[in-house]
């Protein structure tokens, strides 16, 4: 398998540990039990965005959620002037408002630093196909022309649910 | 379809990080990324195991 650059955006972190989400919950840790299994096929990406919104959770939550990131393993990925140029275009161009900081810094950081997906349970503000075609036109716009799949983590590996307790 | 307790949660974290990161200047906001997270060291009260990824980041290319 090709290897795999996975951001993995706050509300995948987040199900984990939703039981209001039974299914989303089944399928985020099944997608983390695959890239454990991919070894280094798969490295996982996070920004300090991430932490902090894992970090506002309750504070025994904030541990758990911050304790996972750590044990898969997920590497922090650096900004420079570049990510901040990208995510004032993601405004200027109307991809995602402008004050939407926190999304434009995701989507930004993501792509600059040569990630391949982008994963996430946001439908709103992400997996969907109108906010894919804006973000990926800002992006090719700005000269990166690798393109950045934004899908929900059953899609990245496209298997089956298997049960898994933890 | 419904959203879950936890995407409301993110949501609502979001939007508190939106206001602090909103009042950043560019500086401010790159020390911030790539910063080593004390704020949250701080509240968990130990180091977060975590190492920066090293990878080259993508020039734009405007052809």
């Amino acid at each position: 398998m090709q290897e795999l650059r996975i951001y993995v955006e706050t509300s995948v972190w987040s199900h984990y540990y939703a039981d209001d989400a039974p299914d989303a919950k089944a399928k985020t840790r099944e997608f983390l039990r695959q890239c454990r299994e991919a070894g280094p096929a798969v490295e996982l990406y996070v920004s300090q965005v991430v932490l902090d919104e894992l970090g506002e959770a309750a504070e025994d939550l904030a541990d758990r959620l911050l304790h996972l990131v750590s044990r898969h393993g997920a590497l922090l990925l650096p900004a420079r002037e570049e990510v901040l140029d990208l995510a004032e275009a993601y405004a200027a161009h109307g991809a995602i408002p402008r004050r939407k900081l926190a999304d434009r810094t995701h989507a930004a950081i993501a792509t600059v630093n040569q990630v391949n997906v982008l994963v996430s349970w946001n439908y709103r503000d992400f997996v969907n196909v109108p906010q894919r075609k804006k973000i990926q036109g800002v992006n090719v716009l700005l000269g990166y022309h690798n393109p950045i799949e934004i899908v929900t983590p059953p899609e990245v590996f496209g298997n089956e649910v298997q049960s898994e307790t933890d | 379809m419904k959203c879950s307790q936890r995407q409301i949660e993110v949501w609502q974290a979001r939007e508190k990080l939106d206001k602090r990161l909103l009042k950043m200047t560019r500086k401010e906001m790159i020390d911030y990324l790539n910063g080593v997270v004390p704020r949250l060291e701080k509240k968990l009260g130990r180091k977060l195991d975590l190492k920066t990824a090293r990878l080259q980041a993508r020039e734009p290319s405007n052809v």
